[in-house]
């Protein structure tokens, strides 16, 4: 049994997914804080004195590593 | 390939989506495809055109952040203002302008209507190149001059015919929540002066609307 869930983490370890690099770009302002939690899921804290009301995030994917993808990135 | 976006904001910028030292989880609206080139999700070689675009990296970026007293940070390339505030903002104006224009109590007026589309117009000189002029009488709108003698004009144009119409025209508009409506109203009379709509994001050519020059009130 124990070598099954091994094999299972293995295979896992060797999903395409794990490969992927992900870059995660702040706002400019550095008290909004972007922290990654899952492949694709962040928590962005806002450490303002004002609340956010309006919010746009974008998801880029594409390119080999360390190369800029588009123009649509900061 | 294209970014997958999550656009997030109450109309009108009421609510906020992160108090002030608060937080928020944020993922991405649907699935980041990120298949390797020649593999497919059960890692099976694929060979031809059918493979999928490579993808080595995600970059994750928050391209717009817009706070509670008007400032912002980044750019607005998705129109996130427009796309909040249009659907409070435009119908409000509407509303102030329909208030302005019925205190006024204009039933007798002239002014020239001007079509806006991507068209190629009649050459001067040519049936259909003269000015479209209305003259609205007790509430009634009527083409002048070659133009009231045109039924299929008089038909398609009946709409645009008087102010109150012109009116309606904008409030149904606007209730099909187009990507990008500009409407300029008199600010003495309330009449619509440019009303300018573009219904899709990066679809060009297909914006239309009309403008309102020469507007005259006119004694009985």
């Amino acid at each position: 049994m124990k070598t099954v869930a091994y094999l299972v983490l293995l295979l896992a370890a060797g999903l395409p997914q794990t490969s992927v690099q992900v870059d995660v770009i702040p706002p400019a302002d550095s008290r909004i804080t972007v922290e990654r939690i899952a492949p694709y899921t962040i928590v962005l804290t806002n450490n303002t004195t004002h609340a956010i009301t309006g919010l746009a995030v974008e998801w880029v994917a594409g390119g080999p590593p360390d190369s800029p993808i588009g123009a649509l990135w900061i | 390939m294209a970014p997958q976006t999550l656009l997030l904001g109450h109309y009108g910028f009421e609510q906020p989506i992160v108090p002030a030292k608060g937080m928020v989880v944020l993922a991405p609206p649907n699935n980041v495809t990120v298949i390797p080139v020649s593999m497919d999700r059960g890692g099976r070689r694929i060979v031809g055109p059918a493979a999928p675009p490579p993808v080595w990296r995600v970059v994750i970026s928050l391209p717009t952040v817009l706070f509670d007293d008007g400032t912002m940070l980044g750019d607005d390339r998705y129109n996130l203002v427009a796309t909040i505030t249009a659907r409070t903002e435009l119908p409000a104006a509407l509303a102030a302008a329909e208030a302005m224009w019925k205190a006024k109590r204009l039933d007798v007026y002239e002014f020239t209507y001007k079509q806006i589309c991507f068209c190629v117009p009649p050459p001067p000189g040519k049936p259909g190149s003269e000015p479209i002029v209305f003259r609205v009488l007790n509430g009634l709108g009527y083409l002048q001059a070659a133009w009231a003698d045109r039924e299929q004009a008089r038909q398609g144009l009946d709409k645009f015919s008087t102010v109150e119409k012109q009116f309606a025209y904008i409030r149904a508009e606007l209730d099909k929540h187009a990507f990008r409506a500009e409407i300029d109203y008199d600010p003495d009379l309330g009449y619509p002066k440019r009303v300018y709509i573009d219904p899709l994001a990066n679809t060009t050519d297909e914006e239309y609307g009309f403008e309102v020059t020469g507007f005259t009130p006119l004694s009985r």
